[in-house]
């Protein structure tokens, strides 16, 4: 066939006339099918369950405390509080983010996306929103629950404090969000099932505790306990929930859990160009 | 009406490691169908995760319908791809899986779900879209890729090994499917590594071979251009023995089998052995029944370009 002459006569092709949502926006239905295929497991279904049960305790602790004045502080409530809610946190994270790049990966899903019009920046905002909408909602909603209560319980707490409570849960929450959910995305990109990547998942989290406990008894700096994953949550909640914060520890936790979420992020962004590449 | 051709490429070369598996590919295609055929690990899923923009190519320029479709988003909107593999998402029900991925396209939530619908009722998955993809058959799940590719109205759809693993109801199903489509005006580009398959579907195809294109373009034309190699003819006729006689005497005819009434004609100058063929029926001394040419079919055709 000579290309110079020939040709393709129109022969009716009509493309789709309705409403399209914009291209910026394809990193919802990730998450959302992302979310679906999670809450097929009914474990997970349980967990989020499981997740306000400690809410019940707490919020004993806090009629407590509003009987007997001395016994704990608001302070000491919250920390704790927040302590309880990182486990169910993890394990979310456990049950949104092993399968969630990692199976792409193996099924051939990972063709369906990118012959459309997503990129990869939808891709992984898609996936990396889906495991921290899960873990949001161990944190965030048990969290926001006791918050409630703790103010109708004590008619005296300045709505500002309270204000400040519920800033705090919200910004701890994202911030434990974005470092676990992508230590957890790049985990599973990298492990060959995902069963596996959870369980490697949950070893990193308390190994990267205990070697960052390691390495300030090593370098006698006892700050820098909070570049461990869950203890740079716990101390950043330690000292926001404080009434005197020291600074300097804030700042190296925040730091920590930055670079965690940068390590895990850039592992996936390799992981992914890799694939792209092969 | 357009100009553009479907598929161009350029000195199209993409390896992985050491290995190429696209080697100086040269295009220039015009068709509502084209067929991409090859024996496996000739390098069609390479050049069709080329034409989609899974791939970019490491040498060498590659367009569909004059874009380049590495990174293009618009491209990629008029796209239909139907991949090789088929075990994705499994715990996820057929209506579910054509639904997520209009929602991908841009779809709404309430016309992802009418739209996936008559996607599954096109290709006869109707009955099962609630049903979970892991108890799907072979054949269904095919067909349920392949109502992905359709659901957004693509002007171009790119599949690859769609028909197997179907039975022959299937797959004649998906065939009258894929025609209709190009009968739309949709561009379908289809690769198999059987031959009959294709040839059912178009008579445009592109022949690979060790990641170069052996052959392009129509089915009989390839089949003009093998001048080395014998075109064969056969005929059935009353008296096959005095016919095979009065052909041996040309000089084009390199061989002669007879087999009861059946006569195999091997000719360097196929034209002419038609035209002699046809002085003798029209004699009408040998009774000759049917005539009809063991080449044109696309078996034939790969065997000469490939085993030489």
């Amino acid at each position: 066939m000579n290309p110079d002459t020939a040709r393709i006569h129109d022969q009716g092709y009509r493309p789709f006339k309705g409403k399209l949502g914009s291209v910026r926006t394809r990193f919802w239905p990730i998450a959302v099918n992302e979310l679906r295929l999670s809450f097929r497991n009914k474990w997970f279904k349980r967990l989020l369950w499981a997740s306000f049960f400690p809410l019940g305790v707490f919020s004993v602790l806090v009629l407590l405390r509003h009987v007997m004045e001395s016994m704990l502080g608001p302070s000491q409530v919250w920390q704790n509080f927040w302590r309880t809610q990182l486990l169910f946190a993890v394990v979310a994270a456990y049950f949104t983010g092993r399968r969630a790049v990692g199976e792409d990966l193996r099924s051939g899903a990972l063709t369906l996306y990118f012959s459309r019009a997503v990129d990869f920046r939808q891709y992984l905002l898609g996936k990396w929103l889906a495991v921290a909408l899960s873990m949001g909602g161990v944190l965030l909603g048990p969290g926001l629950l006791l918050l409630v209560f703790s103010a109708a319980m004590d008619p005296d707490l300045p709505l500002s404090v309270a204000l400040s409570w519920g800033a705090i849960l919200i910004a701890l929450s994202l911030l434990f969000a974005l470092s676990a959910g992508w230590v957890v995305l790049a985990i599973s990109s990298l492990a060959g099932r995902g069963r596996a990547a959870g369980i490697v998942w949950v070893v990193v989290y308390f190994a990267s505790s205990a070697a960052a406990v390691a390495l300030s008894s090593a370098l006698n700096t006892p700050d820098l306990v909070s570049l461990g994953i869950g203890d740079g949550s716990m101390r950043l909640a330690n000292e926001l929930f404080s009434q005197h914060a020291d600074l300097a520890t804030c700042m190296l936790s925040l730091a920590g859990q930055v670079a965690w979420a940068i390590l895990g992020a850039l592992v996936v962004l390799l992981r992914l160009a890799r694939w792209r590449r092969l | 009406m357009s100009s553009r051709p479907l598929i161009q490429a350029r000195g199209l070369t993409r390896w992985f490691g050491p290995v190429i598996a696209l080697n100086d590919v040269q295009l220039s295609i015009q068709a509502p169908i084209v067929g991409l055929l090859g024996p496996n690990g000739a390098g069609k899923s390479t050049f069709i995760k080329l034409l989609v923009g899974l791939l970019k190519p490491s040498l060498g320029n590659l367009a569909l319908l004059g874009q380049k479709p590495w990174a293009n988003r618009d491209l990629a909107a008029r796209l239909g791809y139907c991949p090789e593999r088929h075990r994705f998402w499994e715990d996820m029900t057929a209506r579910q899986f054509v639904q997520i991925l209009l929602r991908l396209h841009g779809f709404d939530s309430s016309s992802a779900c009418s739209t996936a619908d008559s996607a599954l009722e096109r290709v006869h998955l109707g009955q099962v879209g609630r049903r979970r993809i892991k108890t799907l058959s072979h054949g269904m799940r095919q067909r349920l890729k392949l109502a992905q590719a359709l659901a957004h109205q693509p002007e171009i759809i790119v599949l690859d090994e769609p028909l197997t693993g179907l039975d022959p109801i299937q797959r004649s199903m998906v065939i009258s499917l894929l025609k209709e489509e190009a009968q739309r005006g949709v561009f379908v580009i289809v690769s198999s590594h059987v031959l009959h398959e294709l040839e059912a579907m178009t008579r445009h195809i592109v022949m690979l071979n060790r990641g170069r294109v052996v052959a392009e373009g129509e089915l009989e034309q390839i089949r003009a251009l093998i001048d080395s190699h014998p075109h064969r003819i056969a005929l059935v006729a009353a008296k096959a023995r005095e016919l095979g006689q009065q052909l041996l005497g040309q000089q084009h005819v390199t061989r002669i089998e007879v087999d009861k009434d059946r006569v195999v004609v091997e000719t360097r100058n196929a034209d002419e052995c038609y035209d002699r063929i046809a002085e003798l029926a029209l004699g009408g001394d040998f009774h000759i029944e049917q005539m009809y040419s063991l080449d044109d079919n696309l078996e034939a055709v790969f065997k000469y370009l490939v085993e030489g």
